[in-house]
């Protein structure tokens, strides 16, 4: 289990992370979620021991890393770091890049080692290599056998498809869950992409300006956002202040979803098309996405107008033509 | 036949008149190495018997002690500037620099006057102890170690600049990765740091071994007897040329050795750093250590540039019995005429081959560009040798056709002139101007020429809007450096000078050799001084590629 608990952290006076925590289980997966800037790899890199942090403790095992009185030091820590870089030895053939971390082992068992992490990351025909021979996954994969090679409890890895084809990364990212989830090793990933981090993780730490706005699952930080922030920087959609709305919006709504002073989140999956609607828009924008239209519509009433979007599978609409729709309140979420 | 006859075909015919300029900068190679076709020289049987293995010897404990000593400085100082913070880092990170100014010959006189038995050093002992002479026991500095430790003090930027920017350049990731893998910092520094900085520490040690192998003054004055004194002695002692140009060409193989090894440790590996990552950031050293460092750093620039300086300024200023009179500034004069000229057609000429090479890119051309680059890794003495031989033969022809078809008697046209000399500085110094031009060309990419002509630009017009603008850093800094080059030359300005023409380097090595140190003090300043000015320029250039 690893515990980080209160880090503070600054760069030269300019705060980079305030009290940032989080729990992450034996064997959970987790992404740290958040645009750039907002103090993810400092707040990784410090979990390795990378950076120093002035207040707060990591916990991992039960053994203390980092606390106000003691920093364990990097080396000492036995936690594998996947850099966005990769930071590959060019010196160093495929095989003596895996094995690094062995020196103290026999020969015997380094090779049986190197064997079974070339087998996990699929680059058998490979080792004698060197990396400026391979293209980007392959380095990739490299990384990563390399940082599970010493079995840590704990891999790390800082935007590691960062520098692959954008195409790629959903699946790679789903993939590499697997391969970490065989070697039942707690994995932390550091990105700014939503489809990834939802490929990948068990619980998912949306972070913002150093802090930890929210640590959940995917599907709770995508429907029950905890904070403003997380709302509109997941998924789609619009967020309101209830006083705001239209009455014909408001009518439709259940009691829990109305209460004073408090923002109403609503996705595109909480509208829906329908002749007795009570709620009538007219469309203002729309976006083709293949598989449906997202259709941008204005709802109109007393306060003043409100957009909000929502998906068209069936037939195509029309710009400003007008539509009655219905509202999924299951989809609704309220954030007070 | 049929194999070049299909190479040259695709030639462009402007290209002709260079490959024959290339051509024609070869011959003194090529005049070398074909005197090992001509069977052996009259005086090779005794040389043979009697010095050969001797120059064979020197020359190699020289190229190991040397070797030894810039890696060892070089390689410490580079690590410490580049990754740590300590006192002064900041000056040394540039004064660390200033002892490639000094040539070895001059570091070598200055150090004599120093460490002589009538120099300051001795005198003092002798006065404090009252001691006489051979009572104590001192160092002779004028043996194979001394001439070590002179190159070693002025050699040693070469690997420190090397290592230094690789140092600096390796991603921090990397150093990130040995910790999180299990490294403490000193085994993260032999076994990430070093093997990856190899590459360019050998490059930078090879620069040094070359500078060795060339090193005529240096050897000369202290009595060492390698192989470029050797051809001197072949030449000039026993007026064997067949003889000096066999010594020459065994020099020129362990000079290709050299370049070899500096192939190979380019080609398996210029690691190159992925440009996102953050290079490595330094850490500070502990008070104590930090103190030593700024200690040993402050000792490299003291015994490699002030101490040798200030004893300069010393003779010049007041020991000096000639001081700065008209015979100085005469030979200020001669030496910039001669640098002036070497320069301009220098960089001309180079400017010329590496466009040619860009807008009409072609394999032969190219190997004979790359290859006519190779001059700089020759050393003086080697060219003066190769030179000689076949302007000599020139200049008989010449004479024979006017004798035998008019009563005209042209004599010897070239032989001792300056013509000679500037083609000689060209050989050598060509590679200088053509590598600062060509990387200066690579960094204008095709894709402003095509923008160029898109928005309406005859390429003669994009060369002087476009390429010359961009070149002019690259250009000036190709002149700069052929300049200074030619002015501290010396072996091969001793040999093919115009009878009486003296220049400052010559001048301070005849007076020296005359044991008149302090009369030669200011030729030998002047040349420091002006040695100066592309070092600076080397310094202000990296500074600015790092902002």
């Amino acid at each position: 289990m690893l515990n980080v608990t209160d880090i503070c952290l600054q760069f030269a006076d300019t705060p980079v992370l305030k009290e940032a925590s989080f729990t992450l289980e034996h064997q959970q997966v987790a992404c740290l979620l958040g645009e750039s800037g907002c103090g993810k790899t400092t707040l990784l890199r410090a979990i390795a021991g990378l950076e120093k942090p002035s207040s707060g403790s990591i916990t991992l095992a039960d053994n203390t890393l980092s606390d106000t009185h003691s920093f364990l030091p990097t080396e000492q820590r036995g936690i594998g770091f996947v850099f966005q870089d990769y930071a590959l030895f060019p010196h160093l053939t495929v095989a003596d890049n895996i094995c690094f971390s062995l020196r103290n082992q026999s020969k015997q068992q380094r090779l049986q080692v190197l064997e079974e992490m070339a087998a996990l990351v699929e680059l058998e025909d490979q080792l004698h290599k060197f990396p400026e021979q391979l293209s980007g996954g392959q380095q990739q994969r490299v990384a990563i056998a390399r940082a599970l090679a010493n079995k840590p409890k704990l891999l790390l890895l800082d935007e590691p498809f960062s520098h692959l084809d954008v195409y790629l990364r959903e699946s790679l990212a789903h993939e590499l869950r697997q391969l970490i989830k065989q070697q039942g090793v707690m994995a932390l990933m550091v990105t700014h992409d939503q489809q990834e981090a939802f490929a990948f993780s068990d619980k998912i730490g949306v972070m913002h300006q150093g802090r930890i706005e929210q640590w959940g699952s995917a599907e709770d930080i995508y429907q029950k956002p905890a904070t403003d922030y997380t709302a509109q920087f997941i998924g789609e959609g619009g967020l309101f202040n209830i006083e705001q709305l239209p009455d014909s919006l408001l009518q439709t709504l259940p009691e829990h979803l109305k209460q004073p002073g408090s923002k109403l989140l609503l996705r595109p999956e909480s509208f829906y098309i329908s002749d007795s609607g009570a709620i009538s828009a007219t469309i203002t924008q729309l976006r083709f996405r293949g598989a449906y239209q997202l259709v941008y519509a204005t709802i109109a009433g007393s306060t003043e107008p409100l957009t909000v979007c929502f998906r068209n599978h069936g037939p195509s609409l029309a710009l400003n033509s007008c539509i009655e729709l219905g509202i999924n309140s299951q989809s609704c979420h309220c954030i007070s | 036949m049929k194999f070049a006859s299909k190479w040259l075909q695709g030639l462009p015919w402007h290209l002709w008149p260079l490959l024959l300029i290339i051509a024609i900068l070869l011959t003194p190679i090529i005049a070398v190495l074909s005197s090992f076709f001509q069977g052996a020289a009259p005086s090779w049987p005794h040389l043979a018997e009697t010095v050969l293995w001797q120059y064979t010897l020197n020359s190699i404990y020289l190229v190991l002690g040397v070797g030894f000593g810039v890696l060892a400085l070089g390689v410490s100082s580079a690590w410490f500037v580049a990754r740590f913070e300590f006192f002064g880092r900041r000056q040394f990170e540039w004064l660390l620099l200033l002892p490639l100014s000094m040539p070895a010959y001059i570091i070598a006189y200055t150090y004599t006057g120093i460490l002589d038995f009538s120099g300051p050093v001795q005198s003092f002992i002798r006065q404090t102890f009252s001691v006489g002479y051979g009572d104590y026991y001192f160092p002779e500095i004028r043996s194979i170690g001394g001439a070590i430790i002179m190159m070693s003090l002025v050699l040693y930027p070469y690997v420190y600049l090397l290592a230094r920017t690789s140092f600096k350049n390796q991603s921090q990731s990397l150093a990130d990765a040995g910790k999180t893998l299990g490294l403490s910092p000193w085994q993260s520094f032999y076994r990430i740091a070093l093997p990856v900085a190899r590459p360019a520490i050998i490059a930078g040690t090879v620069l040094a071994l070359m500078e060795t192998l060339a090193d005529y003054g240096t050897v000369q004055y202290f009595g060492v007897n390698v192989f470029s004194t050797g051809i001197f002695r072949a030449w000039f002692g026993l007026d064997d040329a067949l003889a000096a140009r066999q010594l020459a060409s065994v020099l020129l193989f362990m000079v290709f050795a050299l370049l070899l090894l500096e192939r190979l440790a380019k080609s398996k590996a210029s690691y190159s750093v992925s440009g996102t990552s953050k290079s490595s950031s330094r850490r500070t050293l502990t008070p104590v250590i930090g103190a030593l460092v700024s200690l040993g750093c402050g000792l490299l620039l003291f015994f490699g540039f002030l101490l040798p300086f200030i004893q300069l300024l010393y003779w010049a200023l007041f020991e000096s019995t000639k001081g700065f009179d008209q015979e100085y500034w005469q030979l200020l004069g001669n030496s910039l005429k001669l640098a002036g000229i070497t320069s301009f057609l220098t960089v001309l000429l180079a400017l010329l081959l590496s466009y040619s090479q860009r807008l009409w890119p072609s394999k032969l051309f190219s190997g004979g560009v790359f290859i006519a680059g190779l001059g700089y890794a020759i050393p003086g003495t080697i060219i003066a040798v190769g030179v000689m031989a076949p302007f000599s033969w020139l200049d008989h022809a010449i004479h024979d056709f006017f004798e035998n078809y008019s009563d005209i008697n042209t004599g010897l046209l070239l032989s001792g002139t300056l013509f000679i000399l500037v083609f000689a500085y060209m050989v050598r110094f060509l590679a200088v101007a053509l590598g600062n031009i060509q990387s200066g060309l690579l960094n204008i990419h095709e894709s402003l020429d095509d923008a160029a002509k898109s928005l309406g630009y005859s390429p003669w017009q994009s060369i002087t809007r476009i390429h010359l603008p961009l070149l002019r850093p690259s250009l000036i800094s190709a002149a700069l450096l052929v300049f200074v080059d030619t002015l501290k030359e010396l072996p091969a300005t001793l040999v093919l000078r115009p009878f009486n023409f003296n220049t400052l380097a010559v001048k301070s090595f005849e007076l020296a050799n005359d044991e008149q140190l302090a009369n030669a003090a200011p030729s030998v300043i002047t040349i420091v001084l002006i040695g100066l000015i592309p070092v600076i320029l080397l310094n202000t250039f990296m500074q600015r590629r790092q902002n």
